[in-house]
């Protein structure tokens, strides 16, 4: 195992560590359309397509560094989701003409995409074409995404379908953390068979790759929100008085940073691997590895989250205090990633 | 980036595996596999077939017997041992005072000191503990005053590893009273046989005698067995403390222990809540094994730092909680006990609640994890 970065490694991610600074720090104020403007003005929603596919072949390395600037600056974009996750997703079928018609709207920053997962419903055959009826649940990003790339409920068909059709109904929410997304609600969709990009086992395949691929990227969010919460709560208790002294003096306080501090580096080594493995291990192996990141974040996030908001205080309470903007968002990726139970189990059946 | 270990290093590993395969004795074998106690003997003894192949010291310059190999290399190396069932080689002589000795030692006491320590024939105990003095180390109380030729030395240690069967024994000892408590201290070379030297074994709690108390009464140390100048040995001593930055997590130990669990379930009926802690246990180490090499990789010129801390405190914390789970496997088997171990049916389990009552002590020795998480607050963290 190498954990060295190449100089070009440490080029890029240093421009993108700049880029989010820049961008994203401070977040009031910004909308999702300029947010995926300055994405799209970076290359970045071109990232996980190769150049053959008009994209910047980025590899999954370079997707955590940007992973890790949105956990730090908390940005709002919905990235992972519309870029990383659907853009993984159409790439593995790029064969078909209409998910390459896509890939092209999503790299150059035109078209916003989002995942949508089926919970309920069915997808019955029309023709050469489908028809769905359900539901969609806690689509990311999806109350501003201007097309869907929907999974049916028991993965065997990918559809592309468009957000403004007939007998689509959207139900946008502001999510824990405060970014967009939307229940779908199909009533009659109908869609053509071109839209149908890839069926069957294939499909299957490619969404669980796709979804391990997210899962990693939402790790690597995690680490960079962790990183900036731990030295963010590591400030307060170096300048806070208490008693005549800096609260960080205290022996109590300093042992839980350490343990703090180490949960991060796990967390962010472990994160390392597992995004590794999606470019080089077996599909079974690279399972085996986002489950145990997905585990070690997991418990980390909530360790971070709690400890943020127990060190500040009273203020730790407040809207206002960024621990707990950092600890909302730690608890919505926790979500993402199935709880440390839920990552323990794919992680065992894994094995 | 690479995920997995390239070409090169899966090959060395290979080579490793087969040799300690042709070279392990069987009654060692057996004896690691089954986690019984090992002796001095035992060590020594493993010692020697090491050095035989030039593989005793490997961290060692090549001018004393060193390997020359990279500390990543190293690291595959004292991994790759382990978990091809050999006993480990971490006497205090090998690990500790080698390197001091390389580091501030004359040409005489080199010459004198290695290549015994490299070939297994001398053991040396570590005389730094005192019973007023764990933690805080730098109040120790051991004197030694010049007289002549010699230093007279007085004092009393504690928790030295295999006194009762060294040679030599390795102290801090305190020659100026009056300066500040680290900067009155000295590094002596003592010769167990010397007249004035005491030991008394102490009985662990896992009924292992390794550990002694040494008495020091009037005690005559020629000069030329101080290392470095006097008043100085503190600052001899801190330089183990980065040394060996990654071995003091002692990640290969735990995934020796981590194999055995796991060898010891799959021919067992377990509960699931035992194979879901393990489970836990497996990605705890996966972790700890993959800082360990990021450490080691990711920026290989690096000096070691006070980062070593958190290693060590985490690194021990997943040892002990393997060695828990083995506890729990061994279920009323655990009531075993290895100082009556009669003639088991089965001498798979009969070591293991000694083993877990010896691995309490890794989160105590070599500076307790409080005292790691102290240093880690200070000099990482900045609080």
């Amino acid at each position: 195992m190498d954990f060295s970065l190449s100089p070009d490694q440490i080029l890029f991610r240093d421009s993108i560590d700049r880029f989010f600074t820049e961008t994203f720090a401070g977040e009031a104020g910004r909308d999702a359309a300029s947010d995926w403007k300055s994405l799209a003005e970076m290359g970045l929603t071109a990232a996980p397509f190769p150049e053959s596919l008009g994209g910047t072949g980025a590899n999954a390395i370079d997707l955590m560094f940007v992973a890790n600037g949105i956990g730090r600056t908390l940005a709002k974009t919905p990235f992972i989701a519309g870029v990383i996750l659907a853009g993984s997703l159409l790439r593995d079928c790029a064969a078909a003409p209409a998910a390459r018609a896509l890939i092209e709207a999503l790299a150059s920053g035109s078209t916003r995409l989002a995942f949508a997962q089926m919970h309920s419903g069915s997808v019955t055959r029309a023709g050469s074409g489908v028809t769905i009826s359900g539901e969609a649940r806690i689509v990311l990003g999806g109350a501003t995404a201007d097309m869907f790339v929907v999974a049916s409920p028991d993965r065997d068909l990918l559809i592309i379908v468009d957000g403004g059709g007939p007998g689509l109904r959207r139900l946008p929410f502001g999510t824990l953390d405060n970014r967009d997304a939307a229940d779908l609600v199909f009533e009659n969709v109908a869609a053509a068979a071109e839209a149908i990009p890839v069926r069957g086992a294939e499909a299957r395949r490619i969404i669980e790759s796709a979804l391990r691929a997210a899962r990693a990227a939402w790790c690597a969010e995690a680490c960079g929100a962790m990183r900036a919460a731990l030295d963010l709560t590591l400030e307060y208790a170096r300048t806070r008085k208490q008693f005549g002294r800096p609260i960080g003096s205290f022996q109590a306080l300093q042992h839980r940073f350490v343990d703090m501090r180490i949960a991060v580096d796990l967390s962010d080594t472990l994160t390392r691997v597992a995004t590794m493995a999606v470019d080089e291990a077996s599909p079974q192996e690279a399972e085996r590895l986002v489950a145990a990141a997905a585990v070690q974040v997991a418990a980390a996030s909530r360790l971070i989250a709690e400890e943020a908001i127990q060190i500040h205080g009273g203020m730790g309470m407040t809207d206002e205090c960024s621990a707990g903007k950092y600890a909302k968002r730690l608890m919505a990726l926790t979500c993402l990633l199935g709880s440390e139970d839920e990552a323990l189990e794919r992680f065992l059946q894994s094995a | 980036m690479r995920l997995t270990l390239n070409q090169d290093e899966l090959d060395f590993r290979a080579m490793v595996d087969a040799w300690v395969q042709r070279n392990l004795p069987d009654d060692l074998r057996e004896m690691v596999r089954v986690g019984e106690h090992l002796t001095r003997k035992e060590f020594s003894r493993w010692c020697r077939i090491l050095d035989a192949n030039g593989w005793s010291v490997p961290a060692w310059p090549t001018e004393y017997g060193g390997t020359g190999w990279s500390p990543l290399r190293r690291h595959l190396f004292e991994e790759q041992l382990l978990l091809s069932g050999a006993p480990r080689n971490t006497a205090a002589g090998i690990a500790m005072l080698g390197p001091i000795l390389i580091a501030f030692g004359t040409q005489e006491q080199k010459d004198r000191y290695l290549p015994p320590i490299r070939r297994g024939e001398t053991y040396w105990a570590q005389g730094f503990s005192e019973p007023g003095s764990g933690s805080d180390l730098a109040t120790l109380r051991t004197s030694a005053v010049r007289d002549g030729a010699h230093f007279v030395v007085n004092g009393h240690k504690i928790w030295t590893s295999y006194a009762q069967s060294s040679e030599m024994m390795f102290a801090l000892v305190r020659t100026n009273p009056d300066a500040k408590p680290q900067s009155g201290i000295s590094f002596l070379l003592i010769d167990m046989a010397s007249p004035g030297v005491k030991v008394r074994p102490i009985r662990m709690v896992d009924g292992g005698t390794d550990l002694n108390e040494v008495f020091l009464d009037d005690v005559r140390v020629p000069v030329e067995n101080l290392i470095g100048e006097v008043d100085r040995g503190w600052d001899y001593a801190k330089h183990l403390l980065g040394f060996e930055r990654t071995g003091i997590a002692g990640v290969a130990a735990t995934k020796q222990q981590f194999a055995r669990l796991k060898r010891l379930m799959e021919a067992r009926s377990v509960s699931d809540a035992l194979r879901r802690k393990a489970a836990r246990a497996e990605i705890d180490l996966l972790a700890m094994d993959a800082l360990i090499l990021r450490t080691l990789t990711e920026n290989p010129a690096s000096r070691p730092g006070p980062e070593a801390s958190m290693l060590k405190i985490q690194g021990t914390r997943v040892r002990q909680n393997v060695q828990r789970l083995l506890m729990e496997l061994a279920g009323v088997e655990g009531l075993r006990h290895a100082e009556d171990p009669g003639e088991a049916v089965d001498r798979d389990l009969q070591w293991l609640a000694a083993n877990y009552l010896d691995s309490r002590k890794v989160s105590i020795y070599g500076g307790t994890n409080e005292i790691q998480a102290n240093v880690v607050a200070k000099a990482v963290l900045g609080l």
